[in-house]
């Protein structure tokens, strides 16, 4: 293997041949089949594996629903510690975060929803049934959230029933994706 | 009774819906390590290792299929 690289290093490739060469290596190591366009190929009952779209979907759904669940807990402990102790950084960290929480959140819904359609046959079962509805409900409340802080820089202030609301949005949807992750545990 | 029926019933389809993909991805994970191996005593072990998984698939299929019959008995 070591001195197969070095060979490929050493001799003048053509710049497109190298890519061609390159690209094909690449596709080898991740494992994809470019004879039946899968991850896997086809299993012996003729039962096909995870196609490449599904297997995309998969790592999507993993990958977005990690930075929700990863960042917003951050959301409500720098919300936290702003009210414990005023300085205005830890809400403008806070606001930060749940942007990019926000943002991942559909990448979420819409992998999820293709991953439950295909692979779990689109089964309405209470598990899917909840991460359905709390996902949504979440969405929604955080794009809410991130529209209102956007628009009103104060919106956060604990002084007013403003605050609070926010507060309590905030801290909502923290269980919310406690609870989502739980759920999604189920599938590991 | 028949909604506690029901709803047993539905946890345990649930179940079944969980644990049917996970067969299949065990089963395409021996079979990949199956092709990565080159000595026929890993090969085969790998491709009996995928037919049990792939057996397991089978059968919670099977009940997966009895299970909806019986529910699709039930009254609403």
């Amino acid at each position: 293997m070591f001195y197969g690289v070095i060979l490929f290093a050493k001799i003048k490739w053509e710049p497109a041949t190298k890519n061609k060469i390159f690209i094909l290596i690449s596709i080898k190591l991740s494992g994809y089949n470019l004879k039946n366009k899968r991850f896997f190929s086809s299993n012996s009952n003729g039962r096909a594996g995870l196609t490449l779209k599904n297997k995309l979907v998969v790592h999507t759904h993993h990958i977005a629903s990690h930075f929700t669940n990863g960042l917003w807990p951050v959301v409500a402990f720098l919300l936290t510690v702003y009210y414990f102790n005023g300085d205005a950084s830890f809400e403008r960290a806070s606001f930060y975060c749940f942007i990019f929480s926000t943002l991942s959140a559909p990448f979420v819904l819409g992998s999820g929803w293709t991953d439950w359609k295909t692979r779990f046959q689109g089964r309405p079962t209470m598990i899917f049934n909840h991460k359905r509805f709390f996902g949504s409900l979440f969405l929604a409340s955080s794009l809410l959230l991130v529209v209102w802080r956007a628009t009103d820089a104060a919106a956060a202030a604990p002084a007013g029933p403003s605050g609070l609301v926010y507060a309590a949005i905030v801290y909502v949807d923290t269980i919310f994706v406690i609870y989502l992750g739980y759920l999604g545990g189920k599938f590991i | 009774m028949s909604a506690n029926e029901r709803r047993d019933l539905e946890r345990k389809i649930e179940a079944l819906i969980i644990a049917i993909p996970r067969e299949t991805d065990a089963q395409e994970f021996y079979l990949q390590l199956e092709r990565e191996y080159d000595d026929p005593a890993s090969k085969e072990m790998f491709r009996f290792l995928a037919e049990q998984e792939k057996g397991h698939r089978i059968h919670l299929e099977a009940i997966l299929a009895r299970l909806d019959e019986k529910l699709a008995k039930l009254p609403k």
